[in-house]
């Protein structure tokens, strides 16, 4: 039943859904932080979250905590198209994302404790009617981090912390195939680059279903250190280092009729017509001489892998108690996009196949503010605004993460229910600017350019989080 | 309290800003002009006129100047996607129709070079060369229907119902009928003519699609002319062999014209320039021919009556339909019969061929391509500026006319 359990958990922290930070950067990693637009790294909650917020924050806790919870997402969210002005939907389904903390103070000064989160994933799901499902309509991107961490009280006002982050990857990427994109072979007798498209066949022709799937476990590290300038002022930084995964898996590809038929006879090359009637399919699937046999040759199952990074973050930010109660609490934060998110190469068995997405990322920043009030021993209130910009430059907002600059604004509260066990609430809504984007990738890898953006891109969400914490 | 106040106004503050709708981020809209939403996205549907074959093929450089470009130019809507042919075509242009030499070295009629690689996300020019009233709704191989190489090439197995359709539009103009009527005359065999009753069903569907589609639309009536007051340079009356014959334009090659293509019979008689240069060429070699206008190769005044009538048939089916769904309806015959009478007499329509003359030399006159059947670019932009008109005065719109 444990086992099942922690299998559940893994398997829905990496259902992120397209979320809340830059590029698929995720940053809703604890209920309490949550409240406070994610600030804490100098003031991380006493819910255990500090492993993801700042490793620093376990030294000087008292006793152990158990924290589990769970954000609800209902994302909102479409393309809408230039000419026909018409609004396509995502089809995320309302997700729930459980959260686990356990930490424990081994000695007054040394904090030990193992966390669960993923800081990076995304998850977008689009109808098949949308034009996008040629980039991708089913999309997920999964970054589980399994955390263990120790924190030291170094001195009365420092305290230094890390972890050692063992990390479970998953990339999925469903998506159809056009054939009026699709190069014609040139056994035909046609010029190389021809495509179905030069035959008539019409832009949103799906011809096969593609299934690419891969997974990799890889290993990163995540630093932390806190600083109390004074009783009022605390500052802290964290350092979470990139993670590479060289993901290997499989493709396999599933014929999608056309229920296409060739009006008359078609000359193709010197020696070769098509005769009228031929059922498009057959001619696809069939073999040599009467079908190109594509779903025995080209589009066979087959391996396929490709590398994909997880960008570094670097946090900083300072904690002010003000009187009666009043804390607030400012964070910037940077993700290194640029370095590591920009050329992905998925790399096919038969080399025909193979794609570049040029993704080229950049580096972002993001900026939150929160306040915090303990009301009394029972109640504490806060809530906070972040803003953040999107790591895709104009030329690469696609359906597989058509994200942008994003204005986000939170609040939450935390009850003391017992003694030993609290409550938390929060919740956040974000609106993401609308953008113009695209819905297809540029044809034989070329490089893309807003010239292909063909409509706009819009966003929202509202997240509620819960969680309860027991201390022990 | 005064920390609580300062949150509060910079979230409301916030989220103002954050809630501006950015309408701006879409691209040029709603053509600036009165009624210019309905030309939103314009459609057109018919046949080679429609499509823009002139002398004989077909080719992007022909594509640009047809007529639903022009019109599509001046309506300014959404981008108007026609099925761009590569150079030199399929089949490629006559250079010269009189020695077969085609647009490209050693293009032959058999010649055909595939669309462009620039596939448009839609087809807002969906007509197809050959295609009858039935085609607009079913393709090959299905018995009756006129498919061929450029049905595939421009619809890729869907039929111009569909693509239309699928393109979304809001305008939509429809000129069939023509090859209902005048393939058989080119066979010389009355019984391959449409019947009305069928043509009506077969229009029909094609207009109640459009309809479904909740596009407003503008229907062109079937004619280069008013027949047999005007006939397409293609074919020449057989008095106009005879009156050359008797001035002896002809001589000293032994070529004679009976007498039965005298007028006022041989005004009837309609003579295909194949068939008629092609005795002339052969007189030349020094064997005698005859042109007896009596012949089966001959139009025969009979048939063109029945052409006649039928044109008349077609086109009050055509017009009845229009009114019925209040749509606009054009009739472009008044205007090919107007161009005969342009001075100097002849020069828009021949009614001989110059065999002599290169394309470029207009050969059929300057209305027409060299094919003597298929518009010219100059008639094809007439054409746009009537079909302007007719729909601004149908729907009250101000579309700019279409210059030069």
């Amino acid at each position: 039943m444990r086992r099942y359990a922690l299998s559940a958990l893994w398997l829905s922290c990496g259902l992120p859904a397209l979320l809340t930070a830059q590029g698929f950067g995720i940053y809703e990693q604890g209920t309490c932080s949550m409240g406070r637009a994610g600030t804490g790294v100098a003031a991380p909650c006493a819910d255990g979250s500090a492993m993801f917020f700042n490793p620093a924050g376990l030294a000087g806790l008292k006793g152990g905590h158990a924290t589990i919870g769970v954000t609800l997402l209902n994302v909102d969210g479409g393309f809408t198209g230039d000419l026909a002005r018409q609004t396509t939907d995502l089809d995320d389904p309302l997700l729930a994302i459980p959260q686990a903390y356990v930490s424990y103070a081994a000695t007054p000064k040394l904090g030990v404790g193992v966390g669960l989160f993923a800081p990076y994933g995304l998850e977008t799901r689009w109808p098949l009617s949308f034009d996008g499902r040629f980039a991708g309509y089913k999309n997920i991107l999964r970054s589980v981090y399994i955390q263990p961490t120790v924190a030291y009280q170094v001195t009365p006002w420092l305290a230094l912390g890390g972890g050692l982050d063992i990390v479970l990857g998953k990339v999925e990427l469903n998506q159809r195939l056009d054939l009026a994109d699709a190069p014609v072979p040139t056994s035909l007798g046609v010029p190389a680059g021809t495509v179905f498209g030069q035959f008539g066949i019409a832009p949103g022709t799906d011809f096969a279903d593609t299934h690419l799937e891969a997974t990799k476990t890889t290993v990163t590290a995540h630093w932390g250190g806190l600083i109390k300038v004074n009783d009022k002022l605390s500052i802290g930084g964290r350092y979470l280092m990139h993670a590479k995964f060289d993901y290997s898996g499989n493709a396999t590809f599933t014929q999608v009729p056309t229920n296409l038929i060739v009006p008359a006879d078609i000359p193709v090359a010197p020696g070769l017509t098509i005769p009228a009637g031929t059922p498009v399919d057959l001619f696809l699937s069939l073999p040599a001489p009467n079908g190109l046999n594509l779903f025995n040759g080209v589009l066979v199952p087959q391996t396929v892998s490709t590398t994909i990074t997880n960008p570094e973050q670097v946090v900083f930010g300072l904690a002010y108690q003000l009187e009666k109660g009043w804390t607030v609490f400012g964070d910037y934060q940077f993700t290194r996009w640029g370095k590591r998110f920009y050329v992905v190469n998925i790399n096919f068995a038969n080399p025909l196949l193979n794609r570049v997405l040029y993704e080229r990322y950049q580096n972002t920043n993001g900026f939150r503010v929160a306040a915090e009030w303990v009301k009394d021993a029972k109640w504490t209130l806060r809530g906070g605004y972040l803003y953040h910009q999107g790591a895709a430059p104009d030329e690469t907002v696609t359906p597989l993460l058509p994200e942008g600059n994003r204005n986000e604004f939170t609040g939450g509260l935390t009850v003391k229910l017992a003694s030993n066990l609290t409550g938390d609430f929060a919740f956040q809504y974000i609106k993401q600017n609308d953008r113009r984007g695209r819905t297809r990738e540029a044809l034989f890898n070329q490089v893309p350019t807003t010239g292909l953006n063909t409509g706009v891109y819009n966003f929202h969400a509202e997240l509620f989080g819960l969680s309860l914490s027991y201390a022990f | 309290m005064t920390h609580a106040r300062v949150l509060l106004a910079a979230g409301v503050s916030l989220a103002l800003a954050a809630a501006c709708h950015q309408d701006e981020l879409f691209s040029p809209r709603v053509p600036p002009y009165a009624g210019g939403a309905m030309f939103q996205r314009y459609v057109s549907m018919g046949n080679s006129f429609t499509m823009g074959i002139q002398s004989g093929g077909i080719n992007d450089s022909t594509q640009r100047v047809a007529y639903p470009v022009l019109v599509a130019g001046a309506m300014s809507g959404d981008p108007f996607y026609y099925p761009s042919l590569t150079i030199p075509g399929c089949p490629p242009p006559y250079t010269n129709i009189f020695t077969g030499a085609r647009v490209g070295t050693g293009s032959t009629g058999t010649t055909c070079l595939f669309r462009s690689p620039s596939i448009p996300p839609y087809l807002s020019n969906v007509a197809v060369s050959g295609a009858w009233a039935i085609d607009l709704s079913t393709n090959g191989p299905i018995p009756g229907t006129h498919s061929n190489a450029l049905t595939q090439l421009v619809l890729g197995g869907r039929t111009q119902l569909q693509a239309m359709m699928a393109a979304r539009p809001t305008f939509v103009s429809v000129w069939i009928g023509d090859n209902d009527l005048v393939q058989a005359a080119f066979a010389n065999d009355t019984t391959l003519l449409t019947d009305t009753t069928t043509f009506k069903a077969q229009y029909r569907q094609v207009l109640d699609s459009i309809q479904a589609v909740g596009a407003q639309a503008l229907l062109i009536g079937v004619g280069e002319g008013t027949l047999p007051t005007t006939i397409p340079p293609f074919f020449s009356r057989g008095s106009t062999y005879y009156l050359l014959f008797i001035s002896g334009a002809f001589a000293p090659a032994p070529f004679t014209v009976l007498g039965n293509c005298a007028p006022p019979r041989g005004d009837t008689v309609g003579v295909a320039f194949p068939y008629g240069l092609g005795l002339i060429g052969t007189a030349k070699t020094g064997t005698p021919t005859t042109l007896d206008c009596t012949a089966p190769q001959t139009v025969q005044p009979a048939s063109f009556r029945k052409y006649a009538r039928t044109q008349v048939a077609y086109n009050a089916i055509i017009q009845t339909e229009a009114t019925a769904r209040g749509w606009a309806y054009l009739s472009l015959n008044a205007m090919f019969d107007s161009l005969q009478t342009v001075p100097p007499a002849g020069s828009q329509i021949a009614p001989f061929p110059n065999a002599n003359a290169a394309c470029s030399g207009s050969p059929f006159g300057l209305a027409f391509s060299c094919d003597g059947f298929h518009m010219s670019t100059a008639t094809h932009r007439l054409i746009a500026k009537k079909i302007v008109q007719a729909i601004n005065a149908k729907y009250g719109s101000a579309i700019p006319a279409v210059v030069p």
